[in-house]
């Protein structure tokens, strides 16, 4: 009997509470929340439409930078210091380079007696314009373009900016010792170095000195092309001539 | 025309991209979840924000959905760890609330209006469903608008099928005891 009350009165309740509890959202909150899961369609969509795409785009640029790196060459040196004021000093400009002689300096084992006899050289070949003999005659023409690929060689190294200048002695310094620096920092190879690399004008120098009697600086040079060019043909005037002793 | 898909498949076809999937979710679930929230804290405001978030987080888990969760069980469940949140947040038990009381109107005030009686009467349920421990009181909201079994609710409470029973048992007692009329105030 009382439960049956009791079932009643659960009834009752159930229907007042659907009745009176009745509430709902309002119609903006309903606006906003279906607004929300538009929102989330639409980026699923873009999201779900290409999924490897993002991968696609990194794997694209990483193998971009890895191009890019290794496209580059590497740094022949350390960054000149900007810092470094540049010389004020006037006779800076026309003084020898500094740098240019420390690259001078900084030549090829095969390269210095070359450049030390075309320095004689050009002493000795103004010395012979002033004095024409029918033995030096002949080789003035190539003395004249030994002294011409000198001239280039200073007339280059005199025209250098302070800041070339500045350059030049950073990267000889860094590169003492370190033919792999050198050959980065000089790429472009000298007149001097030219010349060194050409037998033809070796042996010239060579006829040279020895039109000038200086037998012993001769057979030197001689050495020097004999090690550099050991399968060219030596003349036999030459050899004759400056055969060890 | 009602939509012959269950729940479940509605969540899933949203989950896959169709928004008319959650539309039609949506209209069969905005009420029960509203009521549930509303009645459990008692206040529109509050009710409101909830209610919003607890939708937010059924959207965003959609691509977590999986067949077999019982969209209701799982819509629920997220509601029901949203007031846990809110009344935590709060710091304060739920449903402690003496100003609800107070904006109860008296029995004996008849009005000639049947909406005003009817505000009334919601009211009062309000109130009393405020008066609830909330151990009770979440037991038979979730009764009433999740339409949960014992056994579900007492999965979600983490307590025995019998305690739930017993909850639900206290908490209609009180209900009817405040809402209706007893035999002695009829009498009177």
């Amino acid at each position: 009997m009382t439960e049956q009350r009791n079932d009643k009165h659960d009834a009752a309740l159930e229907a007042l509470y659907r009745e009176a509890g009745d509430v709902e959202p309002d119609a903006g909150l309903d606006r906003i929340i279906r607004a929300r899961a538009d929102e989330a369609v639409r980026n699923g969509r873009s999201s779900n439409r290409l999924p490897w795409l993002g991968g696609l785009v990194t794997a694209s640029v990483a193998v971009v930078a890895i191009a890019v790196v290794l496209q580059q060459t590497p740094p022949a040196g350390p960054v000149p210091s900007i810092t470094a004021p540049p010389s004020e000093d006037a006779g800076a400009f026309m003084a020898p380079s500094v740098g240019a002689e420390a690259r001078l300096e900084s030549e090829s084992r095969e390269t210095r007696p070359v450049l030390d006899e075309i320095r004689k050289m050009q002493s000795s070949s103004e010395a012979a314009e002033a004095e024409p003999s029918p033995s030096a005659s002949a080789l003035n023409a190539r003395g004249r373009s030994l002294n011409r690929a000198t001239q280039a060689v200073e007339q280059r190294n005199t025209r250098q900016s302070p800041m070339e200048k500045s350059q030049d002695n950073v990267a000889e310094k860094d590169s003492l010792g370190d033919e792999q620096s050198e050959n980065a920092a000089e790429p472009a190879r000298s007149p001097v170095a030219e010349i060194a690399e050409n037998p033809e004008l070796m042996l010239a120098r060579i006829e040279m000195l020895i039109a000038n009697e200086e037998i012993q600086r001769a057979r030197d040079l001689l050495e020097a092309f004999r090690q550099k060019y050991p399968e060219y043909t030596i003349p036999k005037k030459i050899r004759e001539t400056v055969a060890p002793e | 025309m009602t939509d012959p898909r269950t729940d479940d498949d509605l969540m899933l076809a949203f989950a896959g991209g169709a928004p008319d999937a959650f539309e039609v979710l949506y209209e069969r679930y905005r009420k029960p979840l509203y009521r549930y929230l509303y009645h459990a804290v008692g206040d529109k405001a509050a009710a409101d924000d909830l209610y919003q978030d607890v939708w937010s987080r059924i959207i965003a888990s959609g691509e977590k959905f999986r067949r077999g969760n019982g969209f209701k069980r799982w819509a629920f469940r997220i509601a029901h760890n949203r007031l846990v949140d809110h009344w935590r947040a709060l710091g304060r038990q739920p449903g402690m609330d003496a100003d609800a009381l107070d904006t109860v109107p008296g029995d004996g005030r008849q009005g000639p209006d049947e909406t005003l009686e009817r505000g009334r009467q919601a009211e009062r349920l309000r109130a009393a469903l405020m008066q609830l421990p909330p151990d009770q009181r979440e037991a038979f909201l979730l009764q009433q608008e999740a339409g949960l079994s014992l056994a579900d609710i007492a999965r979600r409470e983490n307590v025995g099928r019998e305690t739930i029973k017993s909850r639900l048992r206290y908490a209609v007692g009180k209900l009817r005891g405040m809402l209706e009329p007893g035999p002695e105030a009829a009498g009177k």
